[in-house]
């Protein structure tokens, strides 16, 4: 192995597919998920709302580099066409939910998608999210939200890890990032991020792209969208959770249209596919 | 936040063994606030939606 390489012990599983950001909490999902499996495939997506999607791109080298480029692919692909078609009519959806978070919602469910169909296409059991419950909290972080996803996920034989959700403050986070020296701090990031007004902001925004559809509902993942009238767009979790379950049903016939289009039927391909090992307990700080 | 919903369910709600919150006794500013602060949501969310989804086309197009 190259000097400089980094394995604490030898992997005993192969293949985990991570929807990658570049940020603070995927990338440390990576170093998790590095002790166990074999590789780890990085999906960096662009919604056809991205800006500036290379970012990542320096991140993924740093990677290679620490722990070994045959341990690492990565992809970079759109995931516009199955956010739009998951999103339907986001005019009309913006005034049955009256909350603009739906965008937030149908933006994460189509990575997730995307994710989902990249793992069938290669075999793949196991797939990954940096998700942390000390980040601010919309529905997306609860854990019943984050087991409905779970739970779609298994459908097609993929267990879904969150192996950071229990990891520590974003101080030790970043120290352990230091310690892999992965951290890319923006300094005056931090700050802010201290004063709690916008805690959600990342200070590793250097190596994230950023959603520039998103800008105007920024407000509401910060403290502020506990304010008076600003808390009315929100999205309770029962209510996201609702709107998941429609949303499920047009994913379940994209993946199955996806797959005829490659000439596999989804049925035989289950059929095919191994019950995933429950992984769970080799993430202590993981979600449960 | 509710950090694990499935210990949390466990856990009997903060009210239980308290004595009556004496607002809950007085219901009306609440609930005048409270139609006061939804009458300026559905007023307002009609120009945000337009321009929201005015802002998403354009950042998509």
């Amino acid at each position: 192995m190259p000097d400089g390489r980094a394995r604490v012990s030898e992997p005993r599983y192969g293949d985990v597919a991570v929807s990658f950001s570049g940020g603070l909490d995927t990338t440390l999902g990576v170093i998790l998920l590095l002790e166990h499996f074999e590789r780890v495939h990085l999906n960096i997506y662009c919604n056809g709302y991205c800006l500036r999607v290379h970012s990542p791109h320096g991140r993924v080298e740093q990677l290679r580099n620490r722990f070994g480029a045959e341990r690492i692919v990565c992809t970079t692909s759109t995931t516009r066409q199955v956010m739009d078609r998951v999103l339907g009519s986001y005019s009309a959806d913006l005034t049955r939910t009256g909350s603009p978070l739906i965008f937030d919602l149908c933006c994460r469910f189509g990575m997730e998608l995307a994710t989902l169909l990249y793992c069938l296409e290669r075999g793949i059991s196991y797939a990954a999210d940096g998700l942390n419950c000390a980040q601010p909290v919309i529905f997306m972080l609860e854990p019943e939200y984050i087991r409905m996803a779970n739970d779609f996920l298994a459908e097609y034989k993929l267990q879904f890890l969150h192996p950071v959700y229990h990891f520590g403050d974003r101080e030790s986070r970043r120290a352990l990032l230091e310690e892999h020296g992965l951290n890319q701090e923006v300094k005056a990031i931090s700050w802010v991020q201290r004063t709690g007004i916008l805690p959600q902001i990342s200070e590793q925004i250097a190596s994230q792209p950023l959603c520039y559809a998103q800008t105007p509902i920024f407000l509401l993942t910060s403290p502020l969208r506990n304010l008076p009238v600003l808390r009315k767009f929100g999205l309770p979790t029962e209510q996201a959770k609702a709107y998941r379950a429609e949303r499920q049903v047009i994913a379940r016939e994209l993946i199955r249209e996806r797959l005829q289009a490659m000439g596999v039927e989804l049925d035989d391909l289950l059929a095919r596919r191994p019950e995933p090992d429950d992984l769970r307990p080799l993430f202590p700080h993981g979600l449960e | 936040m509710t950090v694990d919903s499935g210990s949390a369910a466990a856990v009997p709600p903060a009210s239980v063994g308290q004595p009556p919150d004496p607002a809950a006794a007085r219901p009306w500013p609440r609930s005048v606030l409270g139609a006061v602060e939804h009458g300026i949501y559905r007023v307002l969310r009609v120009p945000v939606f337009i321009l929201l989804e005015a802002f998403r086309r354009y950042a998509g197009r």
